[in-house]
């Protein structure tokens, strides 16, 4: 049956509709109450899961005392010799003529102005890397959604300030919600922030790679395949710690290098994946590679797993065990640059 | 009372050294603050042996801890808090709850740790010491801190004030003796002695009856409830009347000048010692609240605790202390942590809904901490955790409950409490007061502070609180 035009016009007409009262659900639901139990005995609590303990922090080595103290007395005797000297030349300037002592006193104040930037620039960067380690250690240590949440608001503030990152930044705030558990803020962070800057470090770790393997091909003697092995080691560790943010200064460099060393022992999995490489390969196939070629591939090698190490030394988010990048990864992605390349 | 020069020197010993942190335990009558005070003493010392049960603090998470004691002192002016006996009561058949505290009593706990930071070894190193942070700990009854208001307020705005609030809602009903003869005893009638007694001992009763069967807080002076070791003297035969708006001095020879006389010795001698005593020198506060109790009690008895806690924050400074500030001896809060105590009472899953709740319940004096530029968080805690977690079928729904076994019975009960709403409920929405919530007994509790007493992040609302000086 059709509806005439009057009643259509009724249906549609804008109204209040009043809400039926008992309908609405009452905010809290149902009443508290107590309910009686057969059980008898003491309840025994659980505690709420906790986080996992943190790792000890080793004991400090005490240096030897009389170590401390030799090196403190050599300390003193380099300082207060070159200030007495540099005093002593500054007066005996000055004897001879005012302005040259005033030079040679504006020259002592230069070196040890200048000396002073170096420290605190040293000193800084020093500070920087030591920012990263603790922000290294709480990401290993917790699953606690606040200290998780800390912990990301530091790393993003470690972060270099590129177009790219500050991109990355903005899109992790706007996806990460306040219901997002601890994981899940770490997993959001890894995708929009660290994902890019870990491409950036492999490419770097690729080129340091092909660098390696056409210097120790082309290089004479033994000497000078490890002295070039050395420089392109320390400017691929300088080149993966920018990307993550930090810059090396010389005390940094060295604070690495040493870590790279004591953890080297640590890293050693990334052997797993060398061998994984070689079947890759084939081994036949290396066994016809000439001996030279066999060298300069096995530098690339090396230069590739030093890579990885560098990039799990200054990676502010520890990779998790499945993350870290293979050398089949890192060989795939440079099969695909120049393939890319090559189009 | 402490001396400006013992305040000045402390003061400065204090600048100097920096290894003290006092820490205020601030919280209505009932909140759990003599528990918390237990627990955490007893939890600091214990972590030596267990770091596993605060690992969220991080001087024990990162295992730098390298002991914490009970101070000995000997130069304590307060009677010392009675911890050993706490830990007997819970730890020994009948297992029961520390008695609740009557009069104030202080502890310090000497914390010995390894520095964390690089400055700290080093000068650790030099020392040939490991660094320590003294924790001072005062223990009062609740009641007392809705004192402090009065110290801003005369003795007219006081009792309009109190009229007010005393003639809406159910406390009129429970006051209706006290109101009675008011009406009958206007301010302006003369003064006797017999008709102050007599509305003190009125009004005292309306107290009593407003705290013990209603759960309200709002309630003062708090030593008419809880007097400690003040003697009934006759000042303190005062109560509120009737005065009139835009009076602000009694006439003389009245009932009101009279009363306004002992309401003035009573806030110089009681309220204004006690306050520059122990609450002047408070570097960080915790403000316990039991906001279960509130919200299953009613929207009266939700309202009066919201009010309590306005009124009490109010009296507190907070912000950073510049230097001169602190050698002067001029204490400010700097980190505020407001705790929704007895959240073991509530399901896991429902106890962030107990801290957002607490968050709105406190916005106003939180905006007060916040503007002071002192830290803020707010947080589900509690101290000892008496209950397990559960489920039961409710109206062929499968809810989330806890269980645990009421003082002094031998059968455990389940307790429901409901959906925790995030934010007060609206007027429709208020389910009929529950007052009956059963006191669980504790847990099986090691006397000697090896074990530690489970907890729900008493560690992380700790870490917030004094984190920073154990660096």
């Amino acid at each position: 049956m059709s509806q005439r035009p009057d009643e259509r016009e009724d249906t549609f007409r804008p109204r209040v509709i009043e809400a039926e009262r008992g309908a609405r659900a009452s905010l809290r639901g149902e009443p508290p109450r107590v309910f009686e139990t057969e059980r008898r005995g003491r309840v025994v609590p659980v505690e709420p899961a906790p986080p996992p303990a943190l790792p000890a922090v080793p004991a400090r080595r005490r240096p030897r005392r009389l170590v401390s103290l030799g090196i403190a007395g050599l300390t003193a005797f380099f300082v207060g010799l070159l200030t007495l000297s540099a005093g002593d030349w500054v007066v005996s300037l000055a004897e001879r003529n005012p302005l040259l002592g005033t030079l040679a006193a504006l020259f002592v104040a230069a070196g040890v102005g200048g000396a002073s930037l170096i420290a605190w620039h040293e000193f800084a960067s020093l500070a920087r890397l030591k920012s990263v380690e603790a922000v290294q250690r709480r990401f290993a240590s917790h699953d606690d959604a606040r200290v998780t949440q800390a912990a990301i608001a530091d790393l993003l503030d470690l972060l270099p300030k590129t177009r790219e990152t500050t991109a990355g930044i903005e899109a992790f705030q706007a996806r990460v919600q306040l219901h997002h558990s601890a994981a899940e803020q770490v997993e959001i962070v890894k995708h929009a922030v660290i994902r890019p800057l870990d491409r950036r470090a492999e490419a770097a770790v690729r080129k340091a790679a092909v660098r390696a393997f056409g210097i120790t091909a082309l290089s004479p003697t033994a000497l000078t395949d490890a002295v070039f092995f050395l420089a392109v080691s320390l400017r691929l560790l300088r080149e993966i710690s920018e990307t993550y943010g930090l810059r090396p200064t010389a005390a940094t460099t060295v604070h690495l290098l040493r870590r790279l060393v004591r953890e080297a022992g640590t890293l050693g999995a990334i052997d797993l994946v060398t061998a994984g490489l070689m079947q890759h390969l084939g081994a036949g196939a290396a066994e016809r590679l000439s001996s030279a070629a066999g060298e300069s591939l096995y530098a690339a090698q090396r230069m590739a797993r030093l890579g990885i190490a560098i990039m799990q030394l200054v990676r502010p988010l520890p990779f998790a065990p499945e993350e870290l990048p293979s050398l089949t990864s890192l060989v795939g992605g440079l099969m695909t640059r120049r393939a890319e390349e090559g189009r | 009372m402490i001396s400006p020069l013992q305040s000045a020197t402390d003061s400065l010993v204090e600048f100097v050294t920096g290894s003290t942190v006092s820490l205020a335990v601030t919280g209505l009558s009932r909140a759990g603050k003599t528990v918390f005070l237990t627990s955490l003493i007893h939890n600091l010392l214990s972590a030596a042996h267990n770091p596993n049960r605060m690992p969220l603090l991080r001087v024990v998470g990162e295992r730098r801890l390298i002991g914490a004691r009970i101070h000995a002192g000997g130069g304590q002016l307060l009677p010392r808090f009675p911890y050993a006996e706490n830990i007997d009561a819970m730890a020994s058949e009948p297992w029961n709850w520390p008695r609740r505290t009557d009069d104030v009593s202080e502890i310090e706990i000497d914390i010995r740790f390894a520095p964390a930071s690089l400055f700290g070894q080093l000068v650790g190193d030099l020392v040939g010491e490991p660094s320590s942070l003294r924790l001072k700990l005062i223990d009062y009854p609740g009641e007392w801190l809705l004192d402090l208001p009065l110290l801003e307020q005369s003795y007219a705005e006081w009792s309009r004030g109190a009229l007010a609030l005393y003639r809406r809602g159910a406390r009129a009903a429970i006051a209706r003796d006290w109101l009675a003869f008011v009406a009958a005893h206007p301010a302006g009638e003369a003064a006797s002695e017999e008709t102050a007694r007599r509305a003190f001992e009125l009004y005292r009763d309306f107290l009593r009856r407003a705290r013990d069967t209603h759960g309200l807080s709002f309630l003062q002076p708090g030593r008419f409830l809880c007097p400690g070791k003040l003697v009934e003297a006759p000042y303190l035969w005062f109560a509120p009347l009737d005065m009139p708006e835009g009076v602000e001095t009694p006439a003389p020879g009245t009932l009101a000048e009279l009363m306004a006389q002992r309401y003035d010795i009573y806030k110089a001698e009681v309220v204004e010692k006690f306050y520059a005593d122990h609450f002047r020198r408070y570097g960080r506060q915790i403000v316990l609240v039991d906001v279960l109790r509130a919200l299953l009690a009613g929207p009266e008895a939700f309202e009066d605790t919201r009010l309590a806690l306005e009124a009490i924050l109010s009296s507190f400074r907070y912000g950073r202390r510049g230097i001169l500030a602190r050698l002067i001896g001029s204490a400010a809060i700097d980190k505020v942590m407001f705790a929704a105590t007895k959240a073991d009472h509530v399901p896991e899953l429902q106890r962030d809904h107990l801290a957002a709740l607490l968050r709105n319940m406190v916005a106003l004096p939180a905006l007060e901490v916040t503007s002071g530029n002192a830290r803020l968080d707010v947080e589900a805690i509690a101290s000892v955790i008496s209950t397990e977690e559960d489920s039961q079928e409710i109206d062929g729904q499968r809810v989330q409950l806890v269980v645990g076994r009421p003082v002094g019975s031998d059968r455990q009960v389940k307790l429901f409490v409901g959906t925790i709403p995030i934010r007060p409920p609206r007027r429709e929405a208020w389910n009929t007061p529950f007052l009956d919530v059963p006191v669980f007994e504790p847990p099986a509790i090691d006397p000697s502070p090896v074990e530690g007493i489970p907890h729900i992040r008493l560690d992380s609302a700790l870490e917030f609180l004094l984190g920073d000086r154990l660096r």
